[in-house]
């Protein structure tokens, strides 16, 4: 067995030590086989290999005769290599065009499959990623996906779970950042002390959390993240040990995380959960329906997430049974897991599938474009290819001498496409972070290289076994000038049909871009409810150990407008809990309404919003009925709320909402509705508005404040003044996420305006890539007919009807593949059915629209070359005959 | 100055595995399990020269006349090849030596 890893040596070396080798390898390694035996032999073989490569192939070369089949065949394949490189240099055009298509096609499916690799196949890059589950508590007949958990909750499936072997916990919270510059928002994840332990993450400087950190009285520590460890500190180790003021408490950095997709939330410092004074507080840890953690479990080794969803449903039937007044039945309270894996990509998933069918069905047009303009080229090497078989050669060694040219162009290709894909690498990850916090891990590593390899292997042998399928036609007949009907009938054929295909799938690729151009275009006109002109929005996260408490936040908001109203240019301001368009977590609430007939249905839910006076008209979202709140809707005047125009039509429908009074859960007032406004597209631009209830900032302070400002000032000028003005009343207080209502709303725009360049770049290319095949099939037609032509003249013909007869054939084979199209588009709608908005996605707009800019591309394709016909001279064309 | 008179700029310098197989071999002619476990224990455990690669560093030195065959003794029914340095290996391993003598010793100096 050991003498076949000997085979990695040199023949000489093999016959001077083989024998004391192996005796040597039985000595050290034992008798019988060993893999380790096996890997050193191989190992050092190679290198020996290597070493006296030079010298050997020298005395190789040199040698008159070949010995053994093995050298017999690198001595052919070296001698192919030679003379396909040759012969590919002395064709450049040829070789231009086909490199130049292979490297777009295999740079597009590299670039494309290192982040569907990144994103999606390889395992998460926690320890114990795949075991991590993600425990959700959904509302089945309320409708909410997950209602989160409360402290004690958490407690109670840590001790009852037998599927988990940890469950841990995670929200997140804003502190401020004193001592620098300028005082910091700091994104902080508070999480359970063993957090980093179930998710098997090991810091990259000092040390995580431990138990006795995480009790009430220990000195307060935090571990940075790695991206904020660089952002903020530049990667300086220096920062261990030191301390950082946030809010109240100063913390010591205990250590500093690797490089992890974030989830669920991005966030710059990590505390572990007794930092959190609201989460300890008695109204939080001692209230089942406090829910607001994010709990993750991981799986005991042996448990499967069913058996983990089955063990979680158990411990939920018996919490509902032990405390029915925080589980309401008409709530339909369940609780599962959900593999952490499939949450961390569920955003990217549909994307990736639309890209990379996409990208593969490009690489079908490449290879049928290149197949195409090999087979182009093999009919001015026919004579060649005849003379050769003359000479002895054999169908298979002429195969061998074509696979080895195309398998050099092919591997060329690969190496230019891998170039192309991470030239375009850093744009592709920064689309995909759109979609996934997995983004972070796309790269182009050894996978991805294997996979440009393979491809190019894969391609290579296609194209070089492709053109040699027709069959040969006779010898003697090739021998001869200007002869082979026969076989320039075939090949015609086969090269019509892979016209056809490309055609077929060019139109597939245009309607997926097609739908999504039409789809970006619906979402631009969609109304998101406000005005994006002349408007700045501003994030003001109060201190909530300085000033959490309501007239805290009372009077400092109540003194920023009174100072940013005065200001020049400012038309009006005001102050809300969130900007439009965000995907940030509504503050939902349940509420009655008053004389409701009992039911034993879910309660009716909104998501309350504060607002002062001059919020709608700042943000000039039009009041529909009533009235705008004003400065005396405050204590002790009876209690108010405007709800949006879903809330009215939901809860009130043909009815009037004004007048009406409700009461939020937990609330001991009776509220009265006092005005209904224009819907705002809170969520999304593709996403239906939600139920908005708005209570007056004056009752209903939150200490996550938006300021909105509307000004006729230019944007630059507003922000200086915002800040200058915040900074003035408050030099601790951090102002972040300064934006437009313009900008807010083209970022919502940039992911599908995204995909529809990159799908729109992908069509342009497959037209184009299309329209030279065409073209080159109807120059290579009408070059084998010149005689014809040129009888079909001399006979009287009409020049423009022998132009018309070619056109006519050409747009037979265009018209062929946009039928076949269809199946392939119906194919790639199917696929962006979830991507796709005001559209179905079989829109016959896009199928008729797409067919006619192909049927133009043809035609102007095949006019280009037939125009040739022009200069048919009859009578030299009948001469050659 | 050292002596460079073997150590003329056409003459590799040995690699760390020469040196130990020169060396082992200094005081007597050994087969090469013996070189194995000599070197090993020359170096203290340090280093282990993998069969594979040993008879690498052997061909190496045979090709330069470091060391050439002792003999091919026969025990039991193996046969086994015994290697023996040269006059020239034990020349090149010294001057080698004293050249690395001079390195540690400035190294060793600071």
């Amino acid at each position: 067995m050991l003498r076949l890893f000997l085979r990695a040596y040199p023949k000489r070396f093999r016959e001077r030590h083989a024998e004391d080798l192996l005796r040597l390898c039985r000595d050290v390694y034992g008798v019988g086989f060993s893999p380790r035996a096996a890997a050193d032999l191989f190992w050092n073989g190679m290198k020996e290999r290597l070493g006296a490569a030079p010298r050997d192939f020298g005395e190789w070369l040199e040698r008159p005769a070949r010995q053994g089949r093995g050298e017999r065949a690198l001595a052919t394949l070296l001698h192919d290599a030679r003379y396909g490189i040759r012969a590919l240099i002395a064709s450049r055009g040829f070789t231009a065009a086909i490199l130049l298509t292979l490297t777009l096609g295999i740079g597009a499916n590299t670039a494309i499959f290192s982040v569907i690799d990144a994103v999606l196949l390889r395992p998460l890059p926690y320890a114990h990623g795949h075991r991590m589950v993600h425990l959700l508590q959904p509302l089945q007949r309320g409708r909410v996906e997950n209602a989160g958990f409360s402290p004690l909750e958490v407690k109670d499936y840590r001790e009852q779970t037998r599927a988990l072997d940890a469950v841990v916990e995670y929200h997140q919270m804003q502190f401020t950042l004193l001592g620098g510059a300028e005082a910091q928002r700091v994104s902080t994840a508070v999480v359970s002390a063993n957090f980093f332990d179930a998710f098997g993450v090991r810091p990259l400087l000092g040390r995580t959390f431990v138990a006795d950190d995480d009790v009430q009285g220990a000195a307060p520590v935090l571990v940075l993240t790695y991206e904020y460890w660089q952002r903020a500190y530049r990667g300086d180790p220096e920062v261990m040990g030191k301390t950082f003021t946030m809010n109240d408490k100063v913390d010591q950095v205990v250590g500093v995380l690797a490089p992890m997709p974030q989830y669920p939330g991005v966030n710059d410092v990590f505390m572990p959960s007794v930092a959190c004074p609201f989460r300890n507080g008695p109204r939080w840890s001692q209230t089942r329906t406090a829910r607001g953690l994010t709990v993750f479990g991981r799986l005991r080794s042996g448990a499967t997430l069913a058996t983990a969803q089955k063990d979680l449903a158990q411990i939920a039937e018996r919490l509902h049974t032990a405390y029915p007044d925080a589980y309401p039945k008409s709530e339909g309270f369940l609780t599962t897991a959900a593999s952490l894996r499939d949450e961390l990509t569920r955003g990217a998933r549909p994307t990736l599938i639309v890209l990379l069918a996409t990208t593969l069905f490009l690489l079908v047009i490449v290879c049928a474009n290149v197949a195409n303009l090999t087979m182009a080229r093999l009919v001015r090497r026919e004579k060649e290819m005849a003379v050769r078989t003359a000479l002895g050669a054999t169908r298979l060694r002429l195969l061998q001498l074509l696979l080895t040219e195309n398998l050099i162009l092919a591997i060329a290709g690969g190496v230019l496409g891998v170039l192309v894909a991470s030239w375009g690498l850093d744009a592709l990850a920064a689309f995909a972070a759109r979609f996934t916090t997995r983004a972070s891990e796309i790269r182009l590593d050894g996978r991805v290289l294997l996979f440009a390899l393979g491809l190019s292997l894969f391609t290579g042998t296609l194209l070089g076994c492709l053109p040699a399928l027709p069959a040969r036609a006779n010898l003697a007949a090739d021998l001869k000038e200007g002869a082979g009907a026969t076989a320039h009938r075939a090949r015609l054929r086969a090269r019509s049909a892979l016209i056809v295909s490309q055609v077929a799938v060019s139109f597939a690729l245009l309607i997926g871009a097609g739908l999504m151009l039409r789809s970006l275009l619906n979402l631009q006109s969609v109304d998101a409810g406000f005005d994006v002109e002349n408007v700045l929005t501003a994030r003001v996260d109060l201190n909530w150990s300085r000033s959490g408490r309501p007239e805290q936040i009372r009077t400092f908001g109540d003194g920023l407008l009174d100072r940013i109203r005065v200001e020049p240019g400012v038309i009006s301001a005001a102050l809300t809990g969130s900007v439009p368009l965000n995907d940030t977590n509504p503050f939902g609430v349940e509420f009655q309404i008053e004389g409701a007939p009992p039911s034993d249905g879910p309660r009716p839910r909104a998501d309350l919003e504060t607002a002062t006076p001059d919020l709608f008209q700042t943000m000039g979202v039009p009041l529909l009925a009533g009235r705008a709140f004003t400065a005396m809707d405050r204590d002790p005047a009876p209690p108010v709320a405007i709800v949006n125009q879903s809330f009215a039509r939901h809860f009130f429908p043909g009815e009037d909402a004004l007048g009406k009074r409700i009461k939020v859960v937990g609330a001991t007032n009776w509220v009265q509705i006092v005005g209904v406004v224009a819907d705002v597209k809170q969520h999304g631009l593709e996403r239906e508005p939600g139920n908005e209830l708005y209570a007056p900032f004056a009752i209903q302070p939150f200490l996550d404040l938006r300021l909105i400002v509307r000004s006729r000032a230019p944007a630059a000028d507003v922000e200086r003044m915002v800040r200058g003005t915040i900074k003035e009343m408050d030099p601790q207080q951090p102002v972040t996420e300064v934006r437009t209502l313009a900008q807010v709303r083209a970022d919502n725009l940039a992911s599908p305006r995204l995909t529809a360049l990159l799908l729109g770049a992908f069509a342009i290319l497959a037209i184009f890539i299309t329209a030279a095949g065409i073209a080159g099939v109807i120059a290579y037609s009408v070059s084998q007919r010149t005689q014809e032509i040129g009888i079909r003249l001399a006979l009287g013909a009409a020049p423009s009807s022998l132009l018309a007869m070619v056109v006519r054939q050409g747009m037979a084979l265009v018209g062929l593949g946009l039928a076949l199209g269809i199946l392939g588009g119906l194919a790639i709608s199917r696929v962006m059915s979830g991507l796709v908005f005001g559209i179905a996605a079989h829109d016959p707009v896009t199928y008729v629209a797409g067919a006619a800019v192909l049927a133009g591309v043809g035609a102007v394709a095949c006019l280009v070359p037939a125009r040739r016909i022009a200069e048919v001279d009859p009578m030299i064309a009948l001469r050659s005959a | 100055m050292l002596n460079m008179s073997i150590l003329d700029s056409s003459t590799p310098p040995l690699k760390p595995a020469e040196l130990f197989v020169l060396a082992a071999l200094h005081a007597a002619p050994l087969h090469g399990y013996g070189l194995v476990q000599e070197v090993a224990t020359r170096s203290q455990g340090r280093i282990r020269i993998r069969p594979g690669n040993l008879y690498r560093v052997l061909d190496r030195l045979l090709e330069r006349g470091l060391i050439d065959v002792h003999e091919r003794a026969s025990a039991g029914d193996e046969r086994r090849t015994y290697y023996r340095i040269t006059s020239l290996g034990r020349r090149t391993a010294q001057a080698e030596a004293k050249l690395l003598a001079g390195v540690i010793g400035e190294l060793l100096a600071i």
